[in-house]
C-alpha cells in the first residue's frame, strides 16, 4: 500500500500518471510496502492468466528475488522511475524515502532495484541520469543505494511510520526499527540473473508509463 | 476489465475519480468483464486483516450475494453510481452499455443492483433525470423488472459491436444471459477480440 499521504495525477501523455505527495513525507519514512491487496503473481500462476495479462503485469509490476511479481493493488502502481529518486527499495516489500519529499513533489523509486526484466531507456531529467535503467545495476550502483538507504533507514525510528500497521509482514520492520535487524543489502533482493537478458520472464518491450492502464498499451 | 476505450479522470473533492470513455462506445458493448485479476476476499480472509482495512475495503470493493468482497483490480473499481446508468451488470460476471456512450462521457452503474448492505444507504447526487436522492438496498424490489428491460436491450445489440473483452468472458455465460433475458444468442457476433 501505498503512503496515505500520496494522490495520483496526470502528467504527460508520454510519462502518463504520477504518484504525488500531499503533505511532507519525511526521509526515512516507508513509502511504499506490500499489503494484504497487493497482487504476488508466482510463475505458476502467471501461466493460468490468459496471454493478454503478459503485457499487464510487465508494465504494472515488478520482480521479487523469488521471480513472484508484485502487482500493487492502489495508485503504488504508477510510481514513477526517477535516477535521482525520493525513495529506494529497503527490501522486495518496501520502500523508504531517502530525502524529505516536499507537499507537491513527486514519489520516484529506482527500477534498476526492481529487478525489470526489459532495459528502459529513461529521460527523467535528473542530473547523472543514467539514459538507460537496467536489470543489472546493483552491480554497479548497490554500494551507493547501501549506503544511502543505511543513512535514511537510520532515522526511521523517530519519524511517523502509518504503513506499519498495513504491512503484509510487519515483523521484518519491526525488528529493523527496534534495532534487531539491519537493512538488507540491495544485492539481497536485487538479482542481476533474473534481469534482462536472462531469457524466459523478458516478455514484451517497455512502454513509457509503467503503471498506465491497458487502453494506451 | 474494463473496456479499453476509457480512462480514470478526476472528477472533483467530493466524488474523486471516474471512469470516462475515450472513444464512443456503442450501446450492446460489453464494458466490463470479471477477470482473473480481480480478488475475491472472503469474510475469514477479511477478519484476517487488520481493522485498518475496514475504510479501503468498504470504499473500493463491492459485494457478492454469497457475501465476499469483490476488489477489483483495474479503473473499473472507480466507476461511480448514476440512477440513470449507461451500465448494467448481469449475473454473469459482465456489464454491457444500455446506450451508447459517447467519447467524453462518464461510464456508471446503478450501486442498488449491487449487493448493498442497509448501512451502505447513501444520498444520491447524480443529477440524472429520476435521481431517487436515496440510493439504498430497496431500491431492487422496485426495479428489478426495468433494470432487466434495461439489460435486455443492451443485449439486443451485442452481436452489433466491436467486443474488445469478448475473450475474457467464460464459456458460455453470454449465451446463459440471453437467455435469461429472452434475447436470441447471436453466435456470428460481428468482430470478436
Ligand atoms: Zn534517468
Ligand atoms: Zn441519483
Amino acid at each position: 500500500m501505498i503512503h496515505p499521504d500520496t494522490e495520483l495525477r496526470f502528467v504527460s501523455p508520454e510519462i502518463g500518471h504520477g504518484v504525488f505527495a500531499t503533505r511532507r513525507i519525511p526521509k526515512g519514512t516507508i513509502t511504499w510496502g506490500l499489503c494484504h491487496f497487493d497482487h504476488v503473481l508466482t510463475p505458476a500462476r502467471r501461466l493460468e492468466l490468459p496471454p493478454a495479462y503478459a503485457e499487464i503485469i510487465l508494465n504494472y509490476s515488478y520482480m521479487t528475488a523469488q521471480g513472484d511479481a508484485v502487482l500493487c493493488w492502489d495508485i503504488g502502481r504508477y510510481v514513477n522511475h526517477s535516477c535521482d529518486p525520493a525513495s529506494l527499495s529497503l527490501s522486495d516489500e518496501m520502500e523508504v524515502a531517502v530525502r524529505d519529499i516536499r507537499p507537491g513533489e513527486q514519489l520516484t523509486d529506482d527500477y534498476g532495484m526492481l529487478n525489470i526484466v526489459v532495459d528502459l531507456q529513461c529521460r527523467c531529467g535528473a542530473p547523472g541520469c543514467r539514459g538507460t535503467v537496467r536489470g543489472d545495476d546493483v552491480l554497479r550502483l548497490g554500494r551507493v543505494w547501501e549506503a544511502r538507504l543505511r543513512e535514511a533507514f537510520a532515522l526511521a525510528p523517530r519519524v511517523p511510520q502509518p504503513l506499519l500497521p498495513l504491512l503484509r509482514n510487519p515483523r521484518a520492520l519491526e525488528d529493523m526499527l527496534a534495532g534487531r535487524a539491519l537493512p538488507p543489502s540491495p544485492s539481497a533482493f536485487c538479482i542481476p540473473s533474473q534481469a534482462a537478458g536472462a531469457g524466459g520472464r523478458a516478455l514484451l518491450p517497455a512502454v513509457p508509463d509503467p503503471g498506465i492502464h491497458p487502453a494506451s498499451a | 476489465m474494463i473496456h479499453p476505450d476509457t480512462v480514470l479522470q478526476f472528477i472533483s473533492p467530493e466524488i474523486g475519480y471516474g471512469v470516462f470513455a475515450t472513444r464512443d462506445i456503442p450501446q450492446g458493448t460489453i464494458t466490463w468483464v470479471h477477470d482473473p485479476l480481480d480478488q475475491i476476499l472472503t469474510p475469514e480472509q477479511i477478519r484476517n486483516m487488520p481493522g485498518i482495512y475496514g475504510d479501503p475495503l468498504a470504499r473500493y470493493t463491492y459485494r457478492t450475494p454469497e457475501g465476499n468482497h469483490v476488489l477489483l483490480w483495474d479503473l473499473a473499481r472507480f466507476m461511480n453510481h448514476s440512477c440513470s446508468p449507461n451500465c448494467m451488470g448481469t449475473h454473469y460476471g459482465f456489464e454491457v452499455a444500455v446506450r451508447g456512450i459517447p467519447a467524453g462521457s462518464e461510464l456508471t452503474v446503478d450501486y442498488a443492483t449491487l449487493y448493498m448492505t442497509p448501512e451502505e444507504a447513501f444520498d444520491c447526487y447524480c443529477r440524472a433525470e429520476g435521481c431517487r436522492w436515496r440510493i439504498s438496498k430497496d431500491d431492487a424490489a422496485n426495479l428489478v423488472d426495468q433494470w432487466a428491460a434495461q439489460v435486455q436491450v443492451g443485449l439486443l445489440h451485442i452481436g452489433e459491436v466491436d467486443q474488445l473483452l469478448f475473450h475474457l468472458l467464460s464459456n458460455g455465460h453470454l449465451q446463459r444471459a440471453c437467455g435469461d433475458h429472452g434475447v436470441p444468442y447471436q453466435l456470428s457476433l460481428r468482430r470478436l477480440f
